[in-house]
């Protein structure tokens, strides 16, 4: 598969795979009535199946994975390592945390912006933390176990909240917010994430360019002409951001945002900017994917969408692990 | 955690567990030293026994899902741990679910009765598991027997009295998390009792059917536990979609306070009652 065509299939792969989403669900709906319903005919029950239940689910795991998948891109490109991902590094735990805290304390009562906004500050202050950390050390060891530190941090905070949770439900929906899910999303909570997707995977794209200059090392690109600050700022602020409203949307979900760039890169010759917009959409089509498949597996509980990412994720995570050790010696 | 366990349990138990031994206790040697271990226990405790029979009940029978709370108030409390309960040298512990799987077997060891709540699964249409065996033989193991028949008498005059829906109209149970529940839990036998039929058909609790709410409606929403929604958000609860918000603005809602169906007990009545005149306004 050549370079060119590589972003026109997977978005059509993307497509399709929401369209599969619109065709299941607990009420049995032929392709033909799906279609109709899409285009306003079909009766209202069928609309609103499509249109409110069905589409919003699907389009929210798309994105979910979209925002992931490019900040994942980004952050490995910025951080030179294939292993950086909001997940590992702690930025999607830190966004949960903040996500939980405002409304275990009342904050996100006060304007249904309170949700986003706090766990997109979560997510900011830990990608700044692992961006401060890069500039004082070099080795890549180092950052990712800096990550591990934030994201067992954020585990315990969490943990303390679920300890002093007032009742099971509260419970239920804490951990829910770490397992991750789009389970009920409507457009309503689609919308609320949208500007914060929209602007960080903008900024990400923008600065896209700098990350290709980074493959040269930092004093190369700096000789290029490349403005290291600037750069740094950018990437931290714009998978900050989306990673921010991805789990204000879903929850954490952790590793899509490693597994997708893997498989891109070979297609667009490890150039960190160019792989960008396909890990993207792979990310995405990975989530719909996992989406549709948690709601065929014909379990008592659904299964949760960020349980299902990282049984397959984690995985991959060890296996690039392993091979970066055989590159390395 | 305890109360969703004792909701959840209840309404998977089909079969009322079986009777556990009842401490004799007649009028003459009625216990003087009781303490109740969780706040079902706490119900029949405030009920039946005579202030001076409680030594202490729990933390929570004070707590708005506690039917008894106003009775409840100025009467000490004890945590639900062993140690805590045997240095007040109880003659008779009182529990549901309180203190844990154990608990029974500790306290016998310890020389110290227990009378267990036992499970209900029907209002009053069988004898094992009714509402009416629990009541008595909650007050024959508190030494108030007559209580127990007074009670008896006056729940099965209010639920005869009861004016039923007859139109065959639908209803569904719903908590804020979005559960609803089907044949073989109190909440069926509850709205049966009330002459609705459940919306929901299969047993077991389960999430909101809401594909099938896009196309079909219930006559009236029994809404449980809305009361207590404070501080419990639930950010994936199909609750806050739109769909079922449509439903909670559009169909008749009887909101059912949380005390009344949180555990077996006679105050369900409550609940029927309510029901019942809320389907007619």
């Amino acid at each position: 598969m050549s370079g060119r065509l590589l972003v026109p299939i997977l978005a059509a792969a993307s497509l399709l795979a929401i369209f599969a989403a619109c065709l299941l669900g607990s009420t049995p709906l032929p392709a033909d009535r799906v279609l109709a319903a899409f285009f306003g005919g079909a009766d209202v029950g069928d609309r609103l199946v499509v249109w409110q239940i069905r589409l919003p689910r699907a389009i929210a795991a798309f994105v979910t994975g979209a925002a992931l998948g490019i900040s994942g891109a980004a952050l490995q490109g910025l951080l030179r390592n294939p292993l950086a991902e909001p997940g590992v590094l702690g930025v999607s735990a830190s966004a949960s945390l903040f996500a939980t805290f405002s409304l275990y304390y009342g904050l996100a009562a006060l304007s249904p912006w309170v949700l986003p906004i706090a766990a997109i500050a979560g997510a900011l202050a830990a990608t700044a933390l692992i961006a401060l950390a890069a500039i004082r050390t070099r080795s890549v060891v180092t950052l990712i176990l800096i990550g591990v530190g934030l994201s067992s941090f954020s585990g315990a905070a969490m943990s303390l909240l679920m300890n002093l949770a007032p009742n099971p439900f509260s419970l239920s929906d804490m951990i829910n917010w770490m397992l991750g899910s789009v389970a009920n999303r409507s457009f309503q909570e689609v919308g609320l994430a949208a500007p914060f997707l929209i602007l960080g995977g903008g900024i990400l794209l923008f600065s896209r360019r700098g990350l290709s200059a980074l493959t040269l090392g930092e004093e190369a690109a700096s000789g290029i002409g490349l403005n290291l600050r600037n750069q740094r700022m950018l990437t931290v602020l714009g998978a900050g951001l989306a990673t921010g409203g991805s789990v204000a949307l879903a929850g954490a979900i952790g590793f899509v945002g490693i597994v997708a760039p893997h498989i891109i890169r070979p297609f667009v010759r490890h150039d960190p900017a160019r792989s960008l917009l396909p890990s993207a959409l792979l990310a995405g089509l990975i989530l719909v994917l996992a989406d549709i498949g948690v709601r065929l597996l014909p379990t008592s509980n659904e299964l949760k969408l960020g349980v299902v990412a990282a049984l397959i994720g984690a995985p991959a995570f060890v296996w690039i692990a392993i091979q970066r050790r055989a590159l390395n010696g | 955690m305890s109360r969703l366990a004792i909701l959840s349990v209840a309404g998977l138990c089909l079969a009322a567990c079986g009777a556990p031994p009842t401490p004799q206790a007649g009028s003459t040697d009625r216990p003087m030293r009781i303490v109740s271990l969780d706040y079902c226990a706490d119900q029949y405790v405030l009920k039946f026994a005579d202030p001076e029979q409680i030594l202490a009940i729990s933390p929570d029978g004070v707590k708005d899902f506690s039917y008894m709370r106003d009775q409840a108030v100025g009467v000490p409390t004890v945590r639900p741990v062993a140690e805590d309960v045997l240095i007040l040298k109880p003659d008779l512990v009182v529990r549901a679910y309180g203190g844990g799987p154990n608990a029974e077997a500790f306290f016998e060891r310890a020389g110290v009765p227990v009378l267990t709540v036992g499970w209900t699964s029907n209002v009053d249409t069988e004898e094992v598991g009714s509402i009416p065996s629990l009541i008595q033989q909650m007050a024959d193991g508190l030494g108030q027997s007559e209580r127990g028949r007074a009670l008896v008498t006056d729940f099965r005059a209010r639920l005869a009295a009861v004016d039923k829906r007859a139109d065959g109209e639908e209803a569904l149970y719903l908590t804020p998390a979005g559960v609803t529940t089907g044949p073989g839990a109190m909440v069926h036998e509850m709205l049966v009792s009330a002459g609705f039929d459940n919306f929901q058909e299969q047993p077991g609790w389960r999430s909101i059917p809401l594909e099938r709410l896009a196309y079909e409606r219930p006559d009236v929403i029994a809404a449980a536990f809305f009361d207590q929604k404070t501080n419990h958000p639930d950010s994936w609860s199909p609750m806050n979609h739109p769909v079922a918000e449509r439903h909670m603005d559009e169909v008749p809602v009887v909101p059912l306070k949380g005390a009344w169906t949180a555990c077996g007990g006679w105050f369900i009545l409550d609940a029927i009652e309510a029901l019942a005149e809320g389907g007619a306004s």
